[in-house]
């Protein structure tokens, strides 16, 4: 099956079971029913039920279904989830504090989804458009890596030219570009201006070298390019990480007001 | 320079496992060592390699990966040259991440318990703003009951059943929503089921597909009986401008055995609507409207147009009919007062029954005297005043069907029902003139079983003057002050005989000359209230009295007082004369007086004892009386000589005529009350009060009747109707259909909300005539739902053309109220509370 399909698929699922909710819902609403205890429950279960794929993933060695399943279990749910919580809540902003931060809570949460699942799609395009594919732990090791042999370059033009003009340009303009990652925002927005500045000196130095100093400044080059792509995969791959960090944490602390909210609607519900 | 930075291999690369909760230190260095930190994130790095012994010497083991063996290889005591450097483990990417979450969960519970324990859990937990109207309720605990109790309370409440009426019953504190509150509509179980059971025969439902599934789904709420808490329609916190009323119209219809999917597909039509009972004031418009409106004597007078009759109330809602007054009086005003009236224009209250007097004395009933020519019927007054006297109801049994005017053929029973009859009637009389209003009250509080407000009391007896009932008791029971204290005695009262020479002269009793009379002009032996005097017993004489009398305007014999012409003996102050042990008499003393004007003998204005010559009369046995004496007194004077030399006497106004204004009056043996016209207290009272007890008193349910009779007096029958559905007491419909205050019932509908709208028409837009309707016919029974209008059905359609979702609305709540009963308003139980005053301020005064 064909990712279009797939989503084609998905996506009417999704929608055929947001209109049997939405039927269900107005129809528990026409019966006198409190709809908002329906909207309410079905809204905890799913939550709960999007919850459980981080524990999924936790879960490796048990045969629970592929992880690639699960995510699409993940993100057709939140869809509906997020349907269902603007029924719960009638479309209307919440108007007490407690129901607020709830559902600020749950609109972070739904967002950062909704954000996380864009940047999964489109970044894990770039990331293989452009440059080696690396692991995102392993990434220090390899920007030290390429400071190092950039340094031996520079070292070794000196030594073999007797002249510091590559050595001055290298630690007047590329330690600190060599130093660690750089340049976070430029790459997440794929721009190439912060490499084109940096190649861009490199030229305008060569015109003040032999042909000797040229070849180590090819190779430097070379680095600076190599440690851009380098920049560039792991500022995606920060930015792919990163809004986890606000879509699992918010998650549980929304849990916990949905338990308090729950118990009070209950509670304070004049006997319905 | 290598082509890629990344080899994959072990001995190229580490295995990196994500789920690790710590990384190297020095991993951000680029130089991690292999073995990692612990899983508490303590850092195990020793050495690059633990070197392997073999035999004697010591071997290095560094993995390839780390560079494989070093050249300086192993210390002589077998440790590894190359020492690693300790390190500060990180947390991994994931790990930092659940750290987060868990700081995130501990933040907000930490914020939980913080607001919850604090004073401001109120403001953090109230999850939205109240109505205007609600804005002003106080704390949470005003209307939830839990809230006061805290967490635990809150957990308890959420999860028990209790709580189910218990806010509900706070909302009942200011919203008094009658008996059941908490049912559909408000109404009680079984008139509901009888509603449904109705509905039921309703056309099969249309109603969309989402009702049909709601009811498929989903159980109703009120599911066996279950309580519908006001939550259930009403939700509050939604803001101070929320419509707490607002109720769709699939929400009416899910409930409802006949759904519909708007106002105009599928609603049932009107069945009879507007008119669901009969009017309460009978009023035929087409009898009106095309015959009497159209005779020339009522051109002038008949109304033009609707309005003429006809005003909206104060909401618009009704259609009122004006006051008689203003609309009926002109042509019906003299028929209430009984202008043209057959019959007798009061309503019997007392009488004197009729009763065969000759018949009674030739078997020597022992009534006492008792008028011979009575033939006045026992009122149905008098039989529900004397109701609790159980001899008199047994007595009117054992007579029921007697011909009490012939009772020559009358049984030992039914004469001992006569006298028993005759005595309860006299005791009545004699209880209200000796006792007056309180024996009234007494009888009629008796009779209604209930005490009387003074109100009441005045409405039932008229205002009944004692000169009335004076005059009644003494011309029909002259001796009845002394007779029934005689009866009570237990002597046996015969009848008293007719003498033979003026049983042949026998006159009609109120102007009669028996000897038993009453009322006589000229006097008798044992009469009271004659004119001229009587000799014994008697009393309210006008020219005299012998013995035991009082009051008499021209004289007393005997133990009188404050009589006006005389007294003979032991009375005092009487004006004309004064027979003996007075003075200061005007006109003169018989005997041992002085200072009288007109001296002792011979005096011209009475004499007692053997004076001669006096002009009006003497005791006995004198002559040249003008006007007669007492027991003899009558043979010199000739009667029809006298009065043949009267002058003709001018006529008197009747007093039936009199009392054109209303009152009570005497009607030879029968005291009647006329009423006043329009709107007779007396009447209403009576009818009220007796219908309230009519199905328990049959005499009271004999009055009733006799007053809401067509013919009865004041007519009230005639244009009042009486309700009486399903066995209840009855109810005279005493004014048109007004609005009742705080009382709504399932629809409502604005006329002057509609006076917009209507074009030359008018009312016939909606109100058609139905000229052939036999409205009339509608009120042959007291059934309030029997009814055949003037005016057709309004047709459903008819309304459907505007009450559109797109023009005039059609949501159910625009013509009918859920809530439907007598809902007073909530009026504050403010305490009067008086300061006390001050122990230093008292000191001082």
């Amino acid at each position: 099956m064909t990712f279009a399909k797939r989503r084609w698929r998905n996506l009417s699922i999704t929608i055929v079971v947001m209109a049997i909710v939405l039927f269900v819902h107005r129809a528990y609403d026409i019966s006198l029913h409190q709809e908002k205890f329906l909207t309410g429950w079905l809204l905890l279960a799913g939550v709960l039920m999007l919850t459980l794929y981080n524990s999924r993933k936790k879960l490796t060695m048990v045969p629970l279904g592929s992880n690639a399943t699960w995510l699409q279990f993940h993100i057709y749910l939140g869809l509906i989830t997020v349907a269902i919580f603007g029924m719960h809540i009638s479309w209307h902003l919440p108007n007490g504090w407690l129901e607020g931060i709830l559902g600020l809570l749950f609109a972070l949460v739904a967002g950062s989804g909704l954000v996380g699942l864009y940047l999964s799609r489109r970044f894990s395009r770039l990331l293989t458009r452009r440059g080696e594919e690396v692991i995102f732990e392993r990434i220090p090791q390899f920007v030290v890596q390429l400071r190092e042999e950039a340094e031996a370059v520079v070292l070794a033009a000196a030594a073999e030219t007797g002249s510091s003009t590559l050595a001055d340009h290298y630690s007047r303009q590329l330690a600190d570009y060599f130093a660690g990652p750089r340049n976070y925002f430029s790459h997440v927005i794929s721009s190439s201006r912060t490499l084109f500045s940096q190649l861009n000196e490199i030229a305008n130095m060569e015109r003040y070298l032999n042909d000797k100093e040229r070849e180590y400044s090819a190779q430097l080059r070379d680095l600076v390019e190599k440690k851009d792509e380098l920049d560039y995969h792991r500022a995606l791959q920060l930015t792919l990480k990163s809004w986890l960090f606000v879509h699992v944490p918010l998650t549980y602390g929304m849990l916990l007001l949905a338990l308090v909210h729950l118990v009070l609607a209950y509670a304070f519900s004049g006997g319905v | 320079m290598a082509d890629r930075l990344q080899e994959f291999g072990f001995r190229d690369s580490l295995y990196l496992r994500p789920t690790q909760e710590w990384v190297c230190g020095h991993l951000a260095e680029g130089c991690p060592c292999q073995i990692g930190p612990d899983s508490k994130g303590n850092c195990r790095a020793t050495f690059e390699c633990r070197p392997r012994r073999d035999g004697d010497r010591w071997i290095c083991s560094r993995s390839q990966f780390a560079g494989g063996t070093c050249q300086e290889g192993p210390l002589p005591d077998g440790t590894c040259c190359r020492e690693i450097t300790k390190c500060q483990p990180v947390r991994s990417w994931r790990a930092k991440r659940g750290a987060t979450a868990k700081w995130v969960a501990a933040v907000t519970v930490a914020l939980i318990l913080i607001v919850v324990a604090g004073v401001g859990r109120s403001w953090f937990l109230n999850p939205g703003a109240l109505t205007t109207k609600h804005a002003e309720l106080g704390t949470c605990a005003t209307c939830h009951t839990a809230f006061d109790k805290g967490p635990a309370g809150w957990l308890h409440a959420a999860f028990a059943t209790s709580a189910t009426v218990a806010d509900s019953d706070n909302c009942m504190q200011c919203h008094r929503l009658g008996d059941n509150p908490l049912s559909a509509h408000g109404m009680a179980p079984t008139a509901l089921a009888e509603l449904t059971e109705v509905a039921a025969q309703a056309p099969a439902s249309s109603g969309s597909l989402v009702i049909k599934a709601s009811n498929a789904l989903f159980p109703r709420v009120n599911e066996g009986g279950a309580p519908l808490p006001c939550a259930t329609c009403h939700r509050e916190h939604h803001g101070v401008d929320w419509q707490l009323t607002q109720m769709s119209n699939e929400r009416c219809a899910s409930c409802h055995q006949s759904q519909f999917v708007s106002f105009a597909d599928g609603h049932p039509p009107f069945s009879g609507y507007p008119y669901d009972r009969r009017t309460r004031i009978v009023f035929d418009h087409t009898s009106h409207i095309d015959k009497h409106f159209k005779e020339q004597q009522s051109l002038a007078k008949a109304p033009k147009q609707c309005r003429d009759c006809h005003d909206p109330d104060g909401s618009g809602e009704l259609m009122l009919v004006k006051p008689f007054e203003q609309v009926c009086a002109a042509c019906h005003g003299g028929q209430v007062a009984g202008d043209g009236r057959a019959g007798a224009k009061g309503i019997a209250v007392l009488s004197a029954p009729g009763l065969d007097v000759a018949g009674l004395r030739d078997h020597d009933a022992a009534i006492g005297e008792w008028p011979e020519f009575s033939e006045a019927p026992v009122t149905s007054f008098m039989d529900f005043l004397l109701a609790q006297d159980e001899a008199y109801v047994s007595a009117r049994k054992t007579l029921d069907g007697v011909d009490l005017l012939d009772l020559s053929d009358a049984s030992e029973d039914q004469l001992a029902a006569i006298e028993q009859l005759a005595w309860s009637v006299k005791s009545l009389l004699f209880e209200l003139r000796t006792r007056g209003a309180s024996a009234l009250q007494e009888q009629l509080e008796l009779a209604f079983g209930r005490p009387l407000s003074s109100t009441e009391l005045t409405d039932l007896a008229a205002l009944l003057p004692t000169d009335a009932l004076a005059a009644a008791q003494t011309a029909w029971f002259p001796a009845l002050l002394t007779e029934v204290p005689r009866h009570r005695a237990g002597e046996r009262i015969l009848l008293p005989g007719l003498p033979e020479e003026e049983a042949a002269g026998e006159q009609p009793a109120d102007s009669a000359v028996t000897d038993s009379g009453d009322g006589s002009i000229l006097g008798g032996d044992d009469s009271s209230g004659s004119i001229l005097g009587d000799s014994s017993d008697s009393s309210g004489s006008i020219l005299g009295d012998s013995s035991g009398g009082s009051d008499s305007i021209l004289g007393g014999d005997s133990g009188s007082s404050d009589s006006i012409l005389g007294d003979a003996s032991g009375g005092s102050d009487s004006i004309l004369g004064d027979v003996e042990d007075k003075a200061d008499s005007i006109l003169g003393a018989v005997a041992d007086k002085v200072d009288s004007i007109l001296g002792g003998g011979d005096s011209i204005l009475g004499d007692s004892a053997g004076g001669g010559d006096s002009i009006l009369g003497g005791d006995e046995g004198k002559d040249d009386s003008i006007l007669g004496g007492g027991l003899t007194g009558g043979d010199d004077s000739d009667r029809a000589v006298e009065q043949a030399e009267l002058p003709e006497p001018a006529p008197v106004e009747e007093p039936e005529d009199w009392m054109a204004g209303g009152g009570w009056y005497r009607d030879y043996f029968v005291l009647r009350h006329r009423p006043v016209g329009h709107a007779d207290g007396f009447i209403r009272a009576w009818v009220n009060h007796t219908a309230a007890v009519s199905g328990d008193a049959p005499a009271a349910a004999a009055i009733f009747e006799e007053l809401v009779a067509d013919n009865a007096v004041g007519v009230c029958g005639k244009c009042h109707s009486v309700d009486a559905s399903d066995g209840a007491a009855p109810a005279m419909n005493w004014h048109a259909r007004r609005p009742v205050a705080n009382t709504r019932g399932f629809t409502r509908f604005s006329h002057t909300s509609h006076f917009s709208l209507m074009d030359e028409t008018g009312c016939l837009n909606c109100h058609k005539r139905d000229p052939a309707a036999a409205y009339e016919a509608s009120f042959k029974d007291r059934d309030a739902s029997t009814y055949t209008s003037n005016f057709t059905t309004i047709d459903q359609s008819f309304c459907a053309t505007c009450h559109t979702p797109e023009k005039a609305g059609d949501t159910c709540l625009t013509c009918h109220n859920y809530h439907v009963g007598s809902f007073p308003p909530t009026v504050l139980g403010t305490q009067i509370v008086v300061a006390p005053v001050p122990e230093t301020m008292a000191h001082k005064e």
